[in-house]
């Protein structure tokens, strides 16, 4: 006979007392190799049935609290072993050695200061030639015109107000040539006075924005605030 | 400025402006934890401080790179790991034991590859140093792979948190979980000589 039934089939059958008809069922009816199997299956299952606990040592209890007690004194006294460790300190001067070597980012104004402390010989040096040579070329410039010392305010009083006006009417003779004058007084006649506000606080606005950009651009890199007094480490470091 | 009560974040705002103060106060407050954890991962006193200078002056020169949602701390840990790993690997150094190199089997092997312990007339500091380093505790630290060790150093010594100890080292939580479990287990079996009777 071909199609015995598989362990896990019989497994199954086992498993339903009596066995569901079906086609399993039939050839069951038909098989004696697959009843004996099934047999087999069914008396495992009833002496497995019957197995019950048998009796802990009366010992095992404590045993294993003891170990589990041993264990947690271990644990704890490697914890008190690593509680125990402590920081170890660098050479004196540690702080020193690093400070030399950092350069923390500094605002404009301390950066200027900075500039002038450490280079104020160089700059008066600079200044002193500058005036010097001004003072001199404004000193001949005037005097070929016959301008006193005495007469210098008055004189270059007059110069910046000429170069005002001179400036103002340049200004208009370019707007006229342009054919900016006419639009642009029909375009102020026809602004309500809260368009011309409101042009102002855009323009103002517009204004402060750059100032604001224009201050983000000049803020001071990292890495420029101190120069490396000893940097006797980070040599040694390089050099390993 | 009473820089002693500033938070590490503060500090780190007054150096963004500048403030040397708190640049020095930064260094003064972490000089040891910092030293302390290169020391026991390269044990030698020298480069040790080469590194931790070159960590401090890597972190404070960068600090406009620092990122305020983590711990300062860990930053600077990070940038402290980051540093004696990189050179360990570079160098291709081996973590000598202070009894000698794993390898050393023989006596005058082990003799050579041996860090030695400061003799009585040095000082004080350094001989209750050498004493420290040479504890039972210190030795069975010192033979963890150095991921193990690091990560139980951060743990039980600076009291990082999971957490930090992962952003430290740039590994995963469970790593972490995993390297300070097996670091407690191999600590626990080589200190088990010491058990009392």
């Amino acid at each position: 006979m071909k199609d015995h039934l598989t362990p896990d089939e019989l497994e199954r059958l086992s498993a339903e007392d009596p066995p569901a008809a079906g086609a399993r069922r039939a050839h069951l009816d038909s098989c004696a190799r697959c009843r004996r199997a099934l047999a087999d299956w069914q008396a495992l299952d009833r002496e497995l049935a019957r197995l019950g606990h048998l009796e802990a040592p009366p010992s095992l209890a404590a045993a294993v609290m003891e170990r589990c007690r041993a264990e947690l004194v271990e644990w704890r006294a490697l914890d008190e072993r690593l509680a125990e460790i402590g920081h170890l300190a660098p050479a004196p001067g540690f702080v020193a050695g690093v400070m030399a070597r950092v350069r923390l980012p500094l605002p404009w104004p301390e950066r200027a200061r900075a500039l002038v402390r450490r280079r104020w010989r160089a700059m008066a040096a600079a200044t002193a030639s500058l005036t010097a040579v001004t003072g001199g070329a404004f000193y001949w410039l005037l005097g070929s015109r016959g301008v006193t010392p005495a007469g210098l305010v008055p004189f270059l009083l007059d110069g910046a107000r000429d170069l005002a006006v001179q400036g103002a009417l340049g200004a208009g003779r370019l707007a006229y040539r342009l054919g900016w004058v006419d639009p642009a007084g029909g375009l102020a006649e026809g602004l309500g006075l809260l368009d011309a506000v409101g042009g102002l606080v855009a323009a103002g606005t517009l204004g402060l924005l750059s100032i604001w950009t224009m201050l983000r651009l000049m803020r001071p890199a990292p890495g420029l605030a101190r120069a490396a007094r000893t940097g006797a480490w980070g040599e040694r470091l390089r050099a390993r | 400025m009473p820089y002693l009560d500033q938070t590490d974040q503060s500090l780190v705002e007054l150096c963004l402006h500048g403030d040397e103060g708190a640049a020095r106060e930064i260094v003064h407050r972490f000089e040891r934890p910092v030293f302390s954890l290169i020391y026991r991962m390269v044990r030698d006193r020298e480069l040790a401080e080469d590194l931790s200078q070159e960590a401090f002056v890597r972190t404070l020169n960068n600090l406009r790179r620092y990122d305020p949602a983590y711990k300062f701390s860990s930053w600077l840990f990070k940038i402290a790991y980051n540093l004696t790993i990189d050179h360990l690997r570079k160098k291709d150094l081996e973590v000598v034991s202070i009894q000698g190199a794993p390898d050393a089997v023989t006596g005058d092997r082990q003799a050579a590859t041996a860090i030695t312990l400061p003799s009585s007339d040095e000082r004080p500091d350094e001989l209750l140093e050498a004493r420290a380093l040479g504890s039972e505790i210190e030795t069975a630290i010192d033979r963890l792979r150095p991921d193990y060790r690091t990560a139980i150093l951060l743990r039980h010594v600076e009291g990082h948190s999971y957490e930090e100890i992962a952003t430290i080292m740039d590994v995963p939580l469970g790593t972490v979980k995993t390297y300070i479990h097996r670091a407690r287990n191999e600590l626990k079996e080589a200190l088990a000589h010491l058990k009392e009777p």
